[in-house]
């Protein structure tokens, strides 16, 4: 049996990549949004293939399911046909590029330089990591907890009318 | 057997390009929004390549922090936006220069 | 018992100083009368009481502050000159509530007056020259206050000013004596540092003798700061008579009798002490003979009775020097009261030209006038035998000085006794008026200047207690001290002969065409000091301030950072593009140092 884990690793990160091009070039917003959901996905398979399949699906869940949502509603909320296109100014996109290959690079250089050992399979992904957080990483949960709480709020009082 | 490296590759070509979109972005603050949800997600891939690796259960942890704090950000983010655009009516970059000199 | 008493006596002037100063606009003049002549009445006596009881020295210990024992040294010497001090003021101010009557400051006047007793006996009882310092300048200060009392007047506030600067300008020598006594001996009182005085090298004895001297000779208007004086007369005649004549300007003898041990120890400190005494002497004198204004004749005596004061010191004759301050001060005083009651009566008329032929309308004020003159000439039994030590001398410069002062002593007769003529005697051509065209200002005394008919209080028959008390007193103390003068002698021969001079000069002959001269100390001050002051600090100005820091440095660094500001500036863009760029160039930077 042919391993297919190359192919489809291969065609993940090529879907991820392109889409994640495509949410910086594209112009219509929308546009955007959806090809995010698209690089979501395929980020979700790459995770599968690095056996993490509760955060996989945790990841989905979250970023597509609730986030994806919140923004096409926002998007739909405002009006945003009036934005015009703007000439790109190719000189400092071309050095902005120049820039973030340059960090791209040394990221991928820095992490050449490791020694790394293949990927290991953890047998109940979802038990080690529930045995961890709700034990050694308990008030970090919490804070988290808090944190989700006080966004909300946030968000809530900031859109709120006034009185 | 994959090279491990090419997820590195992955990851760090979704940073840096949430990070390029976030600098050339000339249309509105949303899709400055959405290029920084690409860098987390690179962020977060990169997290989990070395879960996998080492297999550290608190890489994945802070991987779902990550996401956590993605949806936090963008509540408010998305909120800020919101109310941006109910003062001044739109929410094109080019035109949010208050702060120039 | 000495301590209440000296601390009695320091403090009830302050006090009703305190308390009339405070509410001088409000409170009437009853009470102030009450609590100043209670206060000083107090002080007289305890005064009085001091002086007949206690014989030895008394160091008094009051304070100890920043390693220095501030007391009190009650001895001969400062109780004798208190005693005088509080004596003239209390007649002093019996006279001002006189001659103040209608003044508006009535109250302003005698709280001055009373703080200025306080810091002259606070001088005169300090135990060291620190506390002597505060005393010092407190005077200076009152002396400021008072010169510029009616400070509607311009001229008064400028003479208030002259006075105060010229004054700070010797006090820096002061000071700087001061500072080099501390520095060489520590802050200790007189006896203690006359014990250390032995230690002294002569270059020290002699530098922080000079310093000293400097300080003594701006408050005694000796002859290169002697130009305050004649200033300071624009105040009332009341305060040119305590202040200015008789008590503050005695502070700088006070200072040389004070530290007479320090003085005696150098030979250069003596000759210095006596050149400078003498020249005052003689040639502030002849400045007297110029005057036509009777207070500034006056002060100009005043200077010159000072020399012979310095002269003193110069030559260990310090007892000689006491007597002479205390019958100066006698007759000064008196002579000033009597040139205040002569512009009252005459409407506020002081020149001497425009008097004459008084003596029948005024007996009372000739009498006293002569006997100040007489007073004056002789100096008590004191001012021979200065000069005769001075002519004994031996060296150049006791025979300069010996010749300057018996000069000095025929011109002090000669001035003292041109004064009296002129005002009281009848002058010749006052009765034929218009004869002589030189004399262009010459008014008849029956037609012009009168005694006031409405209030005549200056006729023996209606004349005031408040003016008879003080005169009085001051006529018996100057007949007490001056009786004793022998017939054949030095003071004697220069007082006729003066007087003698007098009578030819100014009523036989009539000159008075006396060029006028004041030596150019004025023009000399206006143009080296005044205009290279003012054309450095000028220039200072403009180099200093002007350019350097406020073009330079203020105006320049707001300029920098303008400048720099608005280059800086268009780096904020206000896009948010650029900043992210930013954080990306810093990132990629901190990468690349790791």
């Amino acid at each position: 049996m042919i391993d297919i884990t190359p192919i489809i690793f291969y065609l993940a990160a090529l879907i991820a990549i392109g889409s994640a091009v495509m949410v910086v070039v594209a112009h219509n917003t929308i546009y955007n949004l959806l090809f995010l959901i698209i690089t979501f996905i395929a980020t979700a398979v790459l995770w599968l293939l690095l056996h993490a399949d509760f955060l996989a699906l945790a990841m989905l869940f979250i970023n597509v399911g609730a986030l994806a949502v919140l923004f096409m509603l926002t998007i739909m909320l405002l009006d945003l046909h009036k934005i015009k296109r703007v000439k790109t100014n190719w000189l400092y996109t071309a050095i902005a590029g120049g820039c973030t290959s340059i960090l791209a690079i040394m990221f991928i250089i820095i992490a050449s330089t490791q020694k790394l050992r293949h990927a290991k399979h953890i047998s109940n992904e979802i038990r080690s990591i529930g045995n961890v957080l709700y034990t050694h990483y308990f008030v970090t949960f919490e804070l988290v907890g808090l944190l989700l709480l006080v966004a909300m709020l946030s968000a809530v009082i900031l859109i709120k009318e006034e009185q | 057997m994959l090279n491990m490296h090419a997820y590195f590759i992955v990851s760090s070509l979704l940073f840096a390009l949430g990070f390029f979109g976030v600098i050339i972005n000339r249309k509105n603050l949303i899709s400055i929004l959405l290029c920084i949800e690409l860098m987390f997600l690179g962020v977060a891939t990169n997290f989990i390549i070395y879960a996998s690796i080492y297999g550290a259960v608190s890489a994945k942890i802070m991987a779902l922090m990550i996401i956590v704090v993605t949806v936090a950000e963008t509540a408010v983010g998305l909120a800020i936006v919101i109310l941006i655009h109910k003062q001044q009516q739109h929410i094109d970059v080019t035109k949010l220069t208050r702060l120039k000199g | 018992m000495v301590k209440t008493l000296t601390l009695t006596m320091l403090f009830a002037p302050l006090v009703a100083a305190i308390i009339t100063g405070l509410r001088c606009r409000t409170i009437s003049r009853f009470f102030v009368n009450i609590i100043c002549m209670s206060a000083l009445t107090l002080s007289l006596i305890s005064a009085v009481y001091l002086y007949t009881a206690t014989a030895t020295a008394h160091n008094i210990y009051l304070y100890h502050w920043l390693n220095i024992a501030f007391g009190l040294l009650v001895d001969k010497l400062s109780l004798t000159l208190s005693l005088l001090t509080i004596t003239l003021t209390w007649l002093i101010n019996i006279y001002s509530m006189r001659y103040m009557r209608d003044d508006p400051g009535y109250a302003r006047f005698f709280a001055y007056m009373a703080l200025f007793v306080f810091f002259m006996l606070l001088l005169l009882l300090a135990n060291n020259l620190l506390l002597l310092f505060i005393g010092w300048e407190g005077v200076g200060l009152c002396s400021y206050l008072l010169i510029s009392f009616w400070f509607g007047k311009k001229s008064a506030v400028f003479g208030g000013v002259k006075a105060f600067i010229v004054n700070r300008v010797a006090d820096t020598g002061f000071v700087l004596g001061i500072i080099a006594l501390f520095y060489y001996a520590g802050p200790v009182s007189y006896p203690e540092l006359f014990i250390k005085l032995h230690h002294f090298s002569p270059i020290m004895v002699n530098t922080i003798g000079i310093f000293l001297l400097i300080g003594a000779m701006g408050k005694s208007a000796q002859l290169p700061f002697h130009v305050w004086l004649p200033a300071s007369m624009e105040g009332p005649t009341p305060i040119s008579a305590l202040i200015h004549a008789a008590t503050m300007v005695t502070a700088g003898v006070y200072l040389l009798l004070r530290l007479a041990p320090l003085f005696a120890m150098s030979l250069l400190l003596r000759d210095l002490i006596l050149i400078v005494g003498a020249t005052s002497a003689l040639f502030l004198g002849i400045l007297a003979l110029m005057q036509f204004d009777i207070k500034r004749i006056l002060v100009y005596s005043t200077m010159s009775q000072l020399g012979f004061m310095f002269a003193g010191c110069g030559i260990l004759a310090f007892s000689s020097s006491l007597h002479l301050v205390i019958n100066h001060a006698l007759f000064k005083a008196l002579l000033f009261l009597v040139a205040g009651s002569l512009s009252i009566a005459l409407n506020g008329e002081q020149d001497i030209r425009k008097m004459g032929n008084l003596w029948r309308t005024m007996p009372i004020l000739f009498g006293c006038f002569l006997i100040g003159a007489i007073a004056m000439s002789l100096g008590g039994v004191a001012k021979g035998h200065i000069i005769v030590s001075t002519l004994q001398g031996g060296s150049w410069v006791t025979l300069y000085a010996g010749t300057c002062l018996l000069l000095g002593a025929f011109v002090t007769a000669l001035y003292s006794f041109r004064a009296l003529f002129l005002i009281f005697l009848p002058s010749h051509s006052a009765l034929d008026a218009g004869s002589k065209s030189s004399r262009s200002v010459q008014y008849s005394v029956d037609s012009t200047v009168k005694p006031r008919n409405d209030n005549n209080w200056l006729q023996s028959s209606k004349l005031n207690w408040q003016i008879f008390l003080p005169l009085t007193v001051l006529v018996v103390g100057l007949l007490i001290i001056n009786i004793h003068t022998p017939i054949f002698s030095l003071d004697m021969l220069t007082t006729i002969l003066g007087a003698f001079a007098a009578w030819l000069i100014y009523i036989y002959y009539q000159i008075d065409k006396i060029p006028f001269v004041n030596y150019g100390f004025d023009r000399f001050n206006n143009i080296v000091f005044v205009n290279g002051i003012k054309h450095l600090g000028n220039s200072c100005y403009q180099l200093i301030d002007t350019y350097f820091i406020n073009d330079l440095l203020i105006k320049g660094i707001s300029r920098q950072t303008m400048r720099g500001a608005k280059w800086l500036r268009k780096t904020q863009t206000g896009f948010l593009g650029h900043y992210a760029f930013l954080a990306l160039i810093i990132l990629l930077i901190l990468m690349l140092r790791l």
